[in-house]
């Protein structure tokens, strides 16, 4: 909050500006030039009276300073000459004339230029280097101070050197550059220490301390001040700087959030600036004291002071401390709408403050900033060139510690390459699925296209050749009647053959049709063909069945097998046993059992060509489909199958 | 001689089977085809007109099938004794057809005289029934036991009858078994599909009382 405080405090050598300004006229202006004497006292009074009329009247002051350095130039007073460069810019800098300042510097240098005396073209370098501090060109400044450096080195002024030692270090300190700055403040330190100069010596402290504060050493920084304040010639120091150290004081309390000290600080400062009735930083300290309040939860308090300071002072320049002080203060009291307007407000005075000759300060500032960069990385690689050499001392529990960080490392970079491995073979494992899921739907699709083929195949034999045949038979009964049936025996062959040809074409479909795949299918089918074949030749039949599963899927080829099979032994049994009576037997409780027995007159080993094909054939079948087939006699056949 | 006279209607989309269909009957002496159609519709619409005793019915048709055509026709005519003819012996297609309302069924195939016999056979009272058939309607109403309403009111005589048909005896074998004749088989095996069908005839009712579902 406090921007552009500390550059103030190395600027307040100069003079303040004036309060009641009393107008001189002209007249009284010319008798006391005209009563002046034109030799190198007249110019020595003239620069009193300037001086005497600083406070009073700026106006007459730089009349004066004027007048004088013009009389030294005609008589040749060249020290009186470069005396009244003091006197000169302190009106112009209180009357608010920078450029004028710069030209007075530059006109200076040019008259020491003739001189060739050292210290005066220090002093000419100097005054052209406060205008430009005063413009807040810092590197403008900084360059024009160092230039006024060897002159004043080789004129072994050492108080202006210590001077120009603590601007710099002040411009450096603006720059963020507070190693530099630092530098810069000792060797100030270091002079002012040299000439016994107390007072500046702790002006150069109160220096440090700023540059500690700025390097957020904050506990070095307190230490500075509070040595400062501690020092007898704490007192000795003009208000104006015993209020800039009450303020840093506070600010620093502030960021160190011990709001309590920072009050304290604060309102100390307030009492030196109401004591002393100085008026500056007035904005700021106001702002900061009310934002402490806020801080310490004193709300009320801060509400209080805020309303009394009324609207926006319009003297100020910097309206941001204002916008913001506002929104903290709605912000505390839970008033967001409140608080959102002032930083809504905020935001369009920081746009507005972009004008021609912001974005040129923008401008330089960015050069500023630049070269600030720079510093903090320098400060940066100091700061890691320091831990290296702490970490140098401490190299035994480093390499301790570091051992147990690097086993812990291993055995984390292990585990990480474990759960990266396994989640590796995981992502490969779930490929293969993904692989094997494809080959499996391809797979499955194929399938899926084979059934859907065996469908369509059925389906056309069962409609199309199904009715022709049964055309053909249907026909042939009808020949039959209108021819006689005893002359014609092939007739009844076409139409036997025909009729056959539809149960044998009903068998495929049977074995096609997918629908059919269970063994609650084959069973059914079984019991149809041997009820109807063993009905047609008179043979009785039962038919048991035991745990047949309603939905067990049976592959088509696997039905097809058993079902040939039983229908070449119930055949057989037709055919060969001469049996009365056939018992079938389904199980299905473990695989598939089904025992034909029958009450023939058994198997003539003696004579098995009559039927051993058949026999291999059942054999075969049910050894094609991975099953088993068993025949034996007793009193009569049985016949067991397997699978 | 007129009155003796079965009178036969033919439902066929197949020309060669239909005329040969029709051959037969007229050439059995005690048949007559008054009627043939090639489709379920026409069937639907003549076949009340004529009343005939039995209907030969093509189970395969174009448009409604042969089971739909007797769903519809049965309510209309009951007492028209619809058989079933077909390509292949279908048990699902079979018992479909019962359930709607026919009495019988036979082969497409079949020999004449086997087909004349079962016209015979269906208009005295008998009814032809396979070991599966018999099976299907003994599961049919295991299943419905739980609820009286769906039950077909069997008598016990023809469950007895339906459960040794269903495990595969003959009609013979059957009739040897509870002492009674084949013939009587055939009408008890009647009266099951008469029963089968009972839905049909709650249609008929609900028809004739002008509350169709």
């Amino acid at each position: 909050m406090l921007k552009g405080l500390f550059i103030l405090s190395a600027l307040f050598y100069s003079s303040t500006t004036g309060t009641a300004q009393t107008a001189l006229s002209r007249d009284s202006l010319n008798y006391f030039i005209s009563a002046a004497k034109k030799d190198n006292t007249g110019v020595q009074q003239l620069y009193r009276v300037s001086a005497a009329y600083l406070q009073i009247n700026s106006d007459s002051a730089l009349y004066f300073s004027t007048q004088a350095m013009q009389l030294a130039e005609q008589i040749s007073y060249d020290s009186g000459y470069f005396l009244g460069l003091k006197h000169k810019a302190d009106a112009l800098l209180a009357l608010g004339q920078i450029d004028k300042v710069y030209e007075l510097g530059e006109n200076a240098l040019t008259y020491a230029d003739k001189l060739n005396k050292p210290n005066y073209k220090g002093r000419a370098y100097f005054t052209m280097a406060i205008a430009r501090q005063y413009q807040y060109k810092i590197l403008l400044a900084i360059d024009l101070y160092t230039k006024a450096l060897p002159y004043f080195e080789e004129a072994k002024a050492k108080p202006n050197l210590a001077r120009v030692y603590q601007n710099i270090a002040n411009l450096f300190y603006e720059q963020k550059a507070f190693d530099k700055g630092m530098q810069y403040a000792n060797k100030a330190y270091a002079l002012n220490a040299a000439l016994k100069d107390t007072v500046k010596m702790l002006e150069c402290r109160g220096l440090t301390g700023n540059l500690l504060y700025g390097s957020k050493k904050f506990d070095a920084a307190n230490e500075v001040y509070t040595d400062i304040l501690r020092s007898k010639t704490y007192k000795l120091l003009n208000p104006a700087t015993q209020l800039i150290f009450a303020i840093n004081m506070g600010s620093l309390h502030y960021d160190l959030e011990k709001y309590d000290s920072a009050l304290h600080w604060f309102l100390q400062a307030t009492a030196l600036k109401n004591k002393f009735q100085l008026d500056f930083f007035t904005r700021q300290l106001f702002y900061k004291t009310t934002s402490t309040y806020i801080k310490l939860g004193s709300i009320a308090k801060a509400g209080q002071l805020l309303h009394a300071d009324g609207n926006f002072n319009s003297e100020e320049d910097d309206r941001t401390d204002f916008y913001e002080t506002w929104s903290e203060y709605y912000t505390a009291t839970g008033n967001y709408a409140k608080a959102n307007e002032w930083l809504i407000k905020l935001r369009e005075y920081q746009d507005s403050l972009i004008t021609d000759e912001t974005a040129a300060s923008f401008l330089q500032m960015d050069t500023i900033m630049a070269q600030s960069e720079k510093q903090r990385l320098l400060n940066q690689q100091e700061l890691s060139i320091q831990s290296l050499q702490k970490k140098a001392i401490e190299k035994n529990k480093t390499i301790a510690l570091l051992s147990i960080g690097a086993i812990a490392l291993l055995t984390m970079g292990f585990i990480f390459y474990l759960f990266f491995k396994k989640k590796e073979q995981l992502k490969n494992k779930s490929i293969a699925l993904l692989n094997k899921e494809n080959e499996f739907i391809a797979v499955k699709s194929s399938l899926e296209g084979q059934l859907q083929e065996r469908s369509r195949i059925s389906k056309e034999i069962h409609d199309e050749l199904g009715s022709s045949l049964t055309s053909i038979s249907l026909l042939t009964e009808v020949l039959k009647k209108r021819i006689d049936t005893n002359i014609n025996p092939e007739i009844n062959k076409i139409s036997d053959t025909s009729a056959d040809m539809v149960d044998k074409m009903n068998e495929i479909i049977w074995a096609l049709n997918t629908s059919n795949d269970t063994v609650n299918s084959l069973v059914a089918y079984i019991r149809k063909f041997t009820n109807n074949f063993l009905q047609v030749a008179n043979i009785e039949l039962e038919f048991l069945e035991t745990d047949i599963p309603e939905n067990k899927a049976l592959e088509g080829t696997v039905r097809r097998n058993i079902y040939l099979t039983v229908k070449e032994a119930v055949n057989n049994i037709v055919k060969h046993s001469g049996a009365k009576k056939v018992a079938v037997n389904v199980s299905a409780a473990h695989g598939l059992h089904i025992d034909i027995t029958d009450d023939g007159k058994g198997i003539d080993k003696g004579n098995m060509n009559s039927f051993g094909n058949g026999l291999k054939n059942m054999k075969k079948r049910m050894e094609d489909i991975g099953g088993k087939f068993s025949i034996e006699n007793n009193n009569g056949t049985i016949i067991k199958l397997s699978y | 001689m007129a009155q003796s006279l079965i009178t036969v209607c033919i439902v066929e989309d197949r020309k060669d089977i239909r005329e040969s269909l029709k051959i037969l009957v007229n050439e059995a002496g005690d048949c007559a085809c008054i009627g043939d159609f090639t489709n379920g519709e026409d069937a639907v619409k003549e076949i009340p007109e004529l009343q005939p005793d039995v209907v030969l019915m093509d189970i395969d048709l174009p448009g409604i099938n042969g089971i739909d055509c007797i769903r519809q026709l049965k309510p209309l005519c009951p007492r028209v004794q619809f058989m079933i003819c077909t390509v292949y012996d279908e048990d699902e297609k079979i018992f479909d057809a019962l359930a709607a309302g026919a009495n019988s069924y036979i082969l497409k195939r079949s020999d004449s005289d086997t087909l004349i016999n079962s016209i015979r056979d269906l208009h005295n009272g008998g009814s032809p029934m396979s070991s599966d058939i018999a099976r299907k309607i003994v599961r049919q109403f295991q299943k419905a036991l739980p609820s009286e309403k769906e039950d077909y009111h069997l008598t016990d005589r023809e469950k007895e009858i339906l459960e040794l048909l269903a495990k595969g005896l003959t009609y013979q074998q059957t009739a040897d078994k509870i002492f009674i004749s084949g013939k009587t088989i055939k009408k008890h095996v009647y009266n099951i599909y008469e029963k089968l069908h009972v839905n049909s005839r709650t249609e008929a009712v609900n028809k004739y009382f002008g509350r169709e579902m």
